[in-house]
């Protein structure tokens, strides 16, 4: 694999060892690309271990899909032809063996209702929810660079109260809280903002995401913004913060680099474990703005008991935050050398 | 080119009330000289330094009192458009330690061309920025340039970061070079390189030198003048020599003792602790611990050590110092530790 990859590293001759200033000899290129192969396997077998429990879920809970299809009065034999159709007939592994297969064939099969293909549905329905998902991370970042930075410098008590109540209020109002508050202040009130629907082009798209995406964000904001200043108060508090601010750089380049960039690791790291929880949001948030995404879809199909669209959904969804996990420990790793050393 | 008098600094604690850590401390640097500051941890060497490049508020201190007074310019109660054209311009900074002092997530050589395009942008030059760091890192003697450029400090050893903090440091051709423990954290055979570098760099560009160390040793290698700090205010200072030599104040002779011993394989510190900030005397800080007073007030401390204030310096003998009864250390030969000091003289 590192063959095949371009590497800046020029050939020395093995006998010429160079004058020792490093502590470390790990060349640096191959060991990032050695992390990141280790969190890519890790992320394969987590996913796996999200497609057991998206499989077993379904089974788990009660009430039993054919009968919900066929109603009360469904003939035995009718019955057995549908579980046959619906490989839900042999034992539990045949049947998990049987959609893993065709799973990793990119088949996450039909629904039962509309007899579409899953994976076409979340295709359409995806753009919406990762649209949210992704300007609910930028409202949440929009909010919490800015109080990170006046938190983590500020020696102000009274600031640092005040946000410790503003914020502990805004994580624990749950978005759908939230959203409609969104909706009757911005929607219903002022009617600056649509109340429900969506259109599909960018530029437009963006005044019906809004107020879900400020729904989203907020409290993921205020996690962010709390996690981010504690770390730029720790790094605010080391010597080399002192050595960058006597060098006398210009502030904005100053700020980036000797305050911001060696403090975000955590919150990049944190990122991938927050998705799961916007995932979730989203599905509420979807409801409450009547945003047609997997959320809205998820809920349809779990309260018509539609077992394929359910244990499809679920694996997306799985399957998104182990993607977004992975890329945020990847860009952690490259953007600060100190979280290579921690696995 | 700087003169410091009567400087005080006070930390700042909860309800907005100051804590002394430095008081009415007094210091001349000239032209191209090197002045040594020594003294022990907690005797406020560290905020001395820092008030002198503006960075006193980052550890909740203020200047309470005094004045600094460089090249012409007051800098107690500077505007910050006033800091922003000395601290680093004209007042360089290389920080006690070598590995928490430089950026950990940016290769040196971003850091360092960062630098660079700054001052040159302030200087308004057109050099190519990384013209500019090369020859910056070979001027500190940094080997194999290219590979170092592309390192992240934790990469690099002790020495070589400190070589590259130097560098930084001398991105803006200052005139006044303030070097805080700049060999605590090295090894001995690294510290004198390290030393011999900051001499070099002071011929070669004219600059004045600051100094600070806890150790007499280091001082004594390079330094034209001496100041001795301890628990906040100035004990003796003068010319190097003079004061290493025929030390007018009892602490000085401790500590000249003390490294004396020390050179000689031995081990022989000074009696007793130095007070810790907020717990000093009232009267003069080293009379608790000082074989002198004792001396003379035969058995207890003597008692005009004990009122007043802090004495303020006073020349003796071609330097200033603190002690009431410096006359009384004239005279001697080789100084001894504490009691021994003035053990079987007449004051």
């Amino acid at each position: 694999m590192t063959d095949s990859l371009p590497t800046r590293s020029l050939p020395l001759p093995a006998e010429a060892p160079a004058p020792d200033t490093r502590v470390f000899d790990a060349p640096k290129r191959d060991r990032v690309l050695w992390l990141i192969g280790r969190r890519l396997v890790r992320a394969i077998l987590v996913a796996w271990g999200v497609s057991l429990l998206a499989f077993a879920i379904v089974r788990i809970v009660p009430g039993d899909p054919v009968a919900t299809l066929l109603g009360e009065e469904a003939t035995p034999d009718r019955v057995e032809v549908l579980r046959e159709r619906l490989h839900l007939d042999g034992s539990v592994a045949s049947q998990y063996g049987s959609w893993m297969s065709d799973v990793l064939r990119g088949d996450l099969g039909q629904s039962l209702q509309t007899t579409r293909p899953v994976l076409e549905t979340i295709g359409d329905r995806l753009p919406i929810t990762l649209w949210l998902i992704g300007l609910g991370m930028v409202f949440a970042l929009i909010l919490a660079i800015p109080l990170g930075l006046i938190g983590g410098l500020t020696r102000s008590n009274w600031y640092k109260q005040s946000f410790g109540l503003g914020s502990a209020a805004l994580i624990a109002t749950p978005p759908f809280v939230t959203g409609v508050l969104l909706l009757l202040v911005f929607g219903v009130r002022l009617r600056w903002l649509p109340v429900a629907g969506y259109v599909d082009t960018f530029p437009q798209n963006l005044e019906y995401l809004l107020l879900p995406a400020v729904a989203v964000g907020v409290p993921v904001g205020m996690i962010f913004a709390i996690v981010l200043q504690e770390s730029i108060r720790e790094t605010n508090a080391e010597e080399f913060v002192e050595t960058g601010l006597v060098w006398g750089l210009a502030k904005p380049q100053f700020v980036w680099r000797y305050l911001l960039r060696p403090s975000v690791a955590p919150v990049i790291g944190l990122m991938g474990y927050i998705v799961g929880a916007n995932l979730a949001a989203a599905v509420v948030v979807e409801t409450v703005f009547n945003l047609e995404g997997i959320g809205t879809y998820l809920v349809r199909a779990v309260l018509a008991r539609d077992y394929p669209v359910v244990q499809g959904t679920l694996f997306t969804f799985g399957f998104i935050v182990v993607v977004v996990h992975f890329l945020s420990d990847s860009i952690s790793a490259l953007i600060d050398p100190r979280a290579r050393t921690l696995s | 080119m700087l003169s410091v008098d009567d400087l005080s600094i006070g930390l700042v604690g909860r309800r907005g009330e100051t804590v002394p850590v430095v008081e009415r401390a007094r210091l001349r640097i000239g032209e191209g000289e090197t002045l040594g500051l020594v003294g022990e941890s907690g005797s406020g060497k560290s905020m001395l330094c820092r008030s002198l490049v503006g960075t006193l508020y980052r550890h909740s201190a203020v200047v309470t009192g005094g004045s600094i007074r460089f090249e012409g310019t007051e800098l107690v109660g500077a505007s910050d458009a006033v800091w922003r054209t000395v601290r680093g311009h004209r007042i360089a900074y290389v920080p006690q330690s070598s590995l928490a002092g430089i950026n950990p997530v940016l290769t040196v050589g971003r850091q360092l061309t960062a630098l660079v395009r700054a001052a040159s942008r302030d200087a308004g030059g057109d050099r190519s920025p990384r013209a500019r760091v090369r020859e910056l890192l070979e001027l500190v003697e940094i080997p194999r340039i290219d590979s170092v450029m592309n390192e992240r400090p934790h990469q690099l050893s002790g020495g070589m970061r400190q070589r590259v903090i130097i560098a930084g440091a001398l991105a803006r051709d200052p005139s006044l070079l303030i070097a805080d423990e700049p060999t605590t954290a090295l090894d001995v055979r690294v510290q004198a390189r390290i030393l011999d570098l900051l001499r070099r760099l002071r011929e070669q560009l004219g600059m004045s030198l600051l100094l600070v160390s806890h150790d007499l040793a280091v001082v004594e290698e390079v330094c034209d003048a001496i100041v001795v700090l301890y628990a906040g205010a100035v004990m003796e200072s003068g010319p190097q020599a003079l004061v290493r030599e025929q030390p007018r104040h009892p602490y000085t002779a401790g500590l000249v003792a003390a490294a004396r011993m020390e050179l000689a394989g031995g081990y022989e510190p000074i009696p007793g602790e130095a007070p810790s900030v907020g717990a000093w005397p009232a009267a003069c800080r080293f009379s608790p611990r000082c074989g002198l007073t004792l001396r003379l007030g035969e058995g207890a401390p003597h008692s005009r050590c004990c009122e007043g204030g802090q004495p303020q310096p006073a020349e003796v003998d071609g330097r200033l110092t603190a002690c009431l009864f410096a006359s009384s250390l004239a005279g001697e030969g080789a100084p001894t530790v504490g009691a021994q000091t003035v053990a079987g003289e007449t004051p």
